[in-house]
């Protein structure tokens, strides 16, 4: 292949790509714009997690030594844990052994809260203890700052339950002193659940749930919207751009200056290659000058956190196969067709049902909305691949979006070449 | 001298489809050659597959059969050392119109392995031969149909090559215009370069060719100079005179004149006399003093020597434009 003629017919592309006022609107101006719109209309484009009511991630740490009620070996931190995963889906939770590992998880924003379960926690609860009633135990919840609802959900339900052992102690605890003395349970319980109560909400009750938290902005960040739909419509409006550039193929030949490339001492690869080669450039042009503009924008608007994350080198590389994807799709879009509208039409409507099925205008964290059909996208594996990077900045974290990515190029744009190479016969 | 342009039996066939099963033959078999430094003409009407010979002879389509050999490069074979020695000007506008007419010129001289001072020179030279050096910058889809006809033809010859292929090159322009690329390919071809043109104008055949090939449904029917052609299908002058009232009597007059092979009317109408002579403007000076002679002044008088049209009408039956 001859280097500088592939060379000069890509930047031919890209030069006039870039002047093309039209085109800029679409690939540039579209974008950008959609991202404010939506990051504002869906309500906080800043941290607030909230969006999944379900699978709130929780870590448990259980310290609790037990304790013997009766003949019963009974262990409530066991009892709370096991609860805790049993409220309907609402919490996904892990047990730990170890309380600095399950404090990362929540820094890290890769759960809401820890449950820190201290050892005397059965003890407390032990209505045969004869401190019963005097003890005071604290069980600590340390909450993600970043993701405030999810974190309130479960301390919701932590003391729901801790409510529940407690008043339920209250029972056994009478129904003890009943079997001593029937008159008690009428005479004396009543007293007892209302020491309690009134326990409870002085602060004074046997369990008080207390809660630490992170620092905001020091932990996991939670979910930001703009950091979501600023890579989502980048990518979207990445795949037009990618799947009309290839287009422009056909396009000169209806115009004749195919016909004049290939009549001239030009090799048909060297060609096709340069025509393909300006459409990736100009994509990776796109894409950054759209991260360098919601970059600028994001504090602006209240994004406390980088919206794209902080590695460079990881974003650049990342990048570069997320535009391999969108070539790969755009060129076997358009190989397809036989004429220049025939492509338009198969581009537009394929890309959009993509976005939509990929997920493109509405968050669902790491999870493929429509399952098997979203990973079949480009826009699932990239906008998946940005949030999880801008989240962890780190480039191994989204290997297999990448490897996704560079497999819809090398399916895609292999067949796209194919059909293009035959068509070339004018 | 070998001829710089052989063509061995070129056959195209087009892909089977919905109106043909077997496919088209639209070139049957040419062979044909071309000299060095001449101007040849490709004449013939639509669909006759001149563009398709032009097409295969430059590499954009693959021969189903044969081959042609310029300046001793296969086409078939060494198709990048063919198109490094041809220019194509081809019958459509094929510009880009987003750049401008020098944009396009660098471009295209680059594709032609130009570079530097050398193609920045010779975008100079073109643009001074094609009129267009002062509005060199401006975007081609600013331009006229002629200014973009003359950069079309700018193209195909910036990079000096041996032979160039003009395919119809004056379809659809002005009078002007098309004056201005009859005087570019004469003046090419002083400069040395062979021209292929291609035409469904006899005039421009005439004009501009040492030797015409006519063709007709993929054939090449008839190849030579524009007299030896004449003189072959044996066409003579025709003298036409309208002669009104009594025009029977008039018909037997000059049926009588020497040098008049035959007289009879012009078809649909009867006022009208068609006389075949083999020199018709020797023979006029008689026909007119034998009317004369019997009181008849012809209304009109026309003299109609043969040309490429009366050629392609003797050889398929059909004119031309039919």
């Amino acid at each position: 292949m001859d280097f500088k003629k592939f060379l000069t017919i890509a930047l031919k592309d890209i030069r006039v790509l870039f002047q093309d006022r039209a085109t800029l609107m679409i690939i540039l101006v579209a974008p950008f714009a959609l991202t404010l719109v939506l990051g504002a209309a869906f309500g906080g484009i800043s941290t607030g997690n909230d969006s999944p009511i379900k699978d709130i991630p929780v870590v448990v740490v259980n310290h609790d030594q037990g304790a013997m009620l009766a003949t019963q070996a009974l262990n409530f931190g066991e009892r709370l844990a096991d609860a805790l995963q049993h409220v309907g889906g609402l919490l996904r939770v892990e047990v730990l052994a170890d309380e600095e590992q399950a404090r990362a998880r929540v820094r890290d924003g890769r759960a809401a809260a820890a449950v820190l379960i201290p050892a005397d926690f059965s003890q407390a609860l032990n209505p045969t203890n004869p401190a019963f009633g005097d003890a005071r135990i604290k069980l600590t919840l340390f909450r993600d700052a970043g993701s405030a609802i999810s974190a309130d959900i479960v301390s919701a339900v932590v003391r729901q339950i801790v409510n529940g052992f407690t008043n339920a102690d209250v029972a056994i605890y009478a129904a003890g002193k009943a079997n001593a003395n029937p008159l008690f349970l009428i005479t004396q319980a009543s007293a007892v659940a209302q020491d309690v109560a009134t326990r409870s909400q002085s602060g004074d009750a046997p369990i008080t749930v207390t809660t630490a938290q992170t620092t905001p902005g020091q932990s996991g960040p939670g979910f930001n919207l703009l950091a979501f739909f600023a890579p989502s419509m980048a990518v979207f409006f990445l795949n037009f751009a990618m799947a009309f550039g290839v287009v422009t193929i056909l396009e000169e030949k209806d115009n004749g200056t195919l016909q004049r490339l290939i009549v001239s001492p030009t090799r048909r690869m060297t060609i096709l290659a340069g025509k393909l080669g300006g459409t990736y450039v100009s994509g990776v042009i796109q894409i950054f000058l759209l991260i360098v503009a919601t970059s600028l924008v994001g504090p602006l608007l209240g994004s406390k956190t980088p919206i794209w994350g902080t590695n460079v080198p990881a974003l650049v590389v990342l990048t570069l196969c997320v535009v391999a994807g969108a070539l790969g799709l755009g060129t076997i879009l358009a190989a397809v067709a036989r004429t220049r509208q025939q492509a338009s039409i198969y581009a537009s409507a394929g890309l959009i049902l993509m976005g939509i099925v990929g997920g493109s205008f509405f968050a669902s964290g790491d999870r493929p909305p429509m399952g098997i059909a979203s990973q079949l996208t480009v826009n699932y594996w990239a906008t998946s691949a940005y949030a999880r990077l801008s989240q962890t900045n780190d480039l191994m974290s989204v290997l297999p979006n990448m490897a996704a990515l560079l497999a819809i190029f090398i399916v895609c744009f292999g067949a796209g070449v194919y059909l293009f190479n035959r068509r070339l016969d004018v | 001298m070998t001829p710089i342009i052989e063509i061995h039996n070129l056959k195209k066939r087009y892909a089977p489809n919905a109106e043909s099963r077997e496919g088209n033959l639209a070139v049957k078999g040419i062979n044909l050659d071309i000299e060095r430094g001449e101007i040849f003409s490709l004449l013939g009407p639509n669909g006759a597959g001149k563009t398709t010979t032009i097409s295969m002879m430059s590499g954009l389509l693959t021969p189903t059969e044969g081959d042609v050999i310029i300046d001793g490069h296969s086409i078939v074979k060494e198709p990048i050392e063919v198109k490094k020695r041809i220019g194509v000007v081809p019958q459509e506008i094929a510009l880009y119109p987003e750049l401008s007419a020098r944009g396009n010129l660098e471009f295209f001289g680059k594709m032609y392995g130009l570079s530097g001072a050398d193609l920045a020179r010779r975008c100079d030279e073109v643009l001074e031969f094609i009129g267009l050096k002062d509005r060199q910058r401006e975007r081609i889809d600013t331009f006229s149909g002629g200014m973009k006809r003359r950069v079309n033809i700018g193209v195909g010859l910036l990079h000096r090559p041996l032979v160039v292929f003009m395919d119809e090159p004056t379809v659809g322009v002005d009078p002007q215009s098309r004056r201005s690329i009859l005087d570019a390919v004469k003046e090419l071809n002083r400069q040395g370069m062979t021209v292929l043109y291609t035409t469904h104008y006899m005039e421009e055949a005439e004009e501009l060719s040492d030797r015409v090939g006519i063709i007709d449904h993929g054939e090449l029917i008839a190849c030579g100079k524009e007299g030896d052609l004449i003189q072959q299908v044996g066409e003579k002058d025709a003298i036409l005179l309208k002669i009104g009232e009594k025009a029977a009597e008039a018909l037997e007059i000059v049926r009588r004149v020497p040098g008049i092979d035959s007289a009879t009317f012009e078809d649909g109408d009867d006022g009208k006399v068609r006389a075949l002579a083999g020199r018709g403007r020797r023979a006029l000076p008689a026909v007119l003093k034998a009317l004369d002679d019997s009181g008849f002044l012809p209304q009109s008088i026309e003299v109609i020597e043969p040309n490429l049209e009366s050629v392609f009408l003797h050889l398929t039956g059909r004119a031309l434009r039919d």
